[in-house]
């Protein structure tokens, strides 16, 4: 039996695939019982953000499926249960995931019209990524335009978080004051986040959000900037925006004129930063009236 | 700015960008922030990115306090000292 012939059955087929360099990528491949209308590859942001937003990138795929689209996410090497470390991580080997992950869904579907979906970086990188895989359609949900800002953010939330820990730990030594080894351990984690608090700037980040930056994705990132991007020639794409707000922000909407995009606005609390799971209905009614 | 008018238009951020079901008027100047609206870091992270598309204010490393984000009051103090130094 054909692997295309098996996929055209199995609603959703978790398996290994190959991308250069002997990595194995991890993914899901979800297709309807038909012949698939369009496959979407799903292209995921990364550390702490990929984690809140696996749940609603999972349901994504199953509105596509539902409505006769296949699709395969999976996981950029060094992350999710894909093979090799994050520390040696680059964008240009993720570009090589995305590209081995088109080869693969058309090796599944022969034929059918590719569209890439991109989350934040993981939109930054579709975006660079749709015109030489041949992509019909893009969809970029809340693409990081600056990686330099990005960095930067990164870092702002990890000193939030070492702020609220140290703040919490104070409280607790204040209340435990006669339990001398909570006080030194409370010591111990304050004087840690103490030291997250006094490290510089993002230049000098050795880490994102928890996550260890080799020097070659650092110099990467910081470099990343989209708004340099023209028309992908061919490639229908929608700029989607999420947060509280209709109106599209002044530099997201410079760079959908940029690249000749279309904008939604969807107004939901930015799930790829959240704890809880939050419904995403509104962006799924997005996505899916992007028709091909 | 007036003091007031920059207190309410941190509130209408506040209610904004957390999502909150309260009228941003209904927000005490002097309120603890943290507690009654249940604010961690992620939340927190939302209202940095809000100052600084508000008001231009971007945080340094030294006003990682959380002092700075303890009420409307402290905020509105912190804003006032970054844009009118």
């Amino acid at each position: 039996m054909s692997s295309a012939a098996t996929s055209t059955r199995s609603r959703s087929e978790p398996f290994f695939f190959e991308s250069p360099g002997s990595a194995r990528l991890f993914g899901v491949w979800r297709a309807p019982s038909s012949q698939p209308r369009a496959i979407w590859i799903i292209c995921p942001p990364f550390a702490e953000e990929e984690k809140s937003a696996h749940r609603t990138l999972v349901e994504l795929c199953e509105a596509l499926r539902a409505r006769g689209d296949a699709s395969l996410s999976f996981g950029y090497r060094g992350t999710a249960d894909s093979s090799g470390d994050f520390v040696q991580a680059t964008l240009a080997l993720w570009r090589d995931d995305i590209r081995a992950a088109c080869r693969e869904a058309q090796r599944r579907a022969p034929g059918v019209p590719l569209a890439l979906i991109g989350l934040r970086l993981g939109a930054s990188l579709a975006m660079q990524m749709a015109t030489e895989v041949g992509a019909s359609r893009l969809v970029l949900i809340e693409p990081v335009l600056h990686g330099r800002s990005y960095v930067g953010a990164m870092s702002q939330r990890k000193k939030l978080r070492a702020m609220m820990t140290q703040n919490d730990l104070a409280q607790k030594a204040a209340s435990q004051n006669t339990a001398a080894d909570a006080a030194s351990n409370a010591n111990g984690f304050a004087a840690s986040a103490q030291r997250v608090l006094a490290t510089g700037d993002e230049a000098d980040m050795d880490d994102l959000d928890g996550w260890p930056l080799s020097t070659t994705l650092r110099g990467e990132l910081q470099a990343l900037d989209l708004m340099s991007h023209v028309a992908t020639s061919g490639v229908r794409t929608l700029v989607v925006q999420v947060g509280p707000r209709e109106q599209i922000a002044p530099p997201l909407q410079r760079f959908a004129q940029n690249v000749g995009a279309t904008t939604r606005a969807v107004v939901m609390k930015p799930f790829w930063n959240l704890v809880d799971y939050t419904r995403a209905d509104a962006l799924f009614e997005a996505v899916l009236n992007f028709e091909f | 700015m007036a003091s007031s008018d920059l207190k309410l238009k941190i509130k209408k951020m506040i209610v904004e960008r957390l999502f909150l079901d309260v009228e941003a008027q209904d927000i005490g100047d002097d309120a603890p922030l943290m507690e009654t609206y249940g604010i961690d870091s992620v939340a927190l992270f939302e209202l940095v990115v809000g100052l600084e598309d508000e008001f231009g204010v971007v945080m340094e490393d030294v006003d990682f306090q959380i002092d700075t984000f303890k009420s409307v009051n402290s905020i509105a103090a912190f804003v006032q000292e970054k844009v009118e130094p």
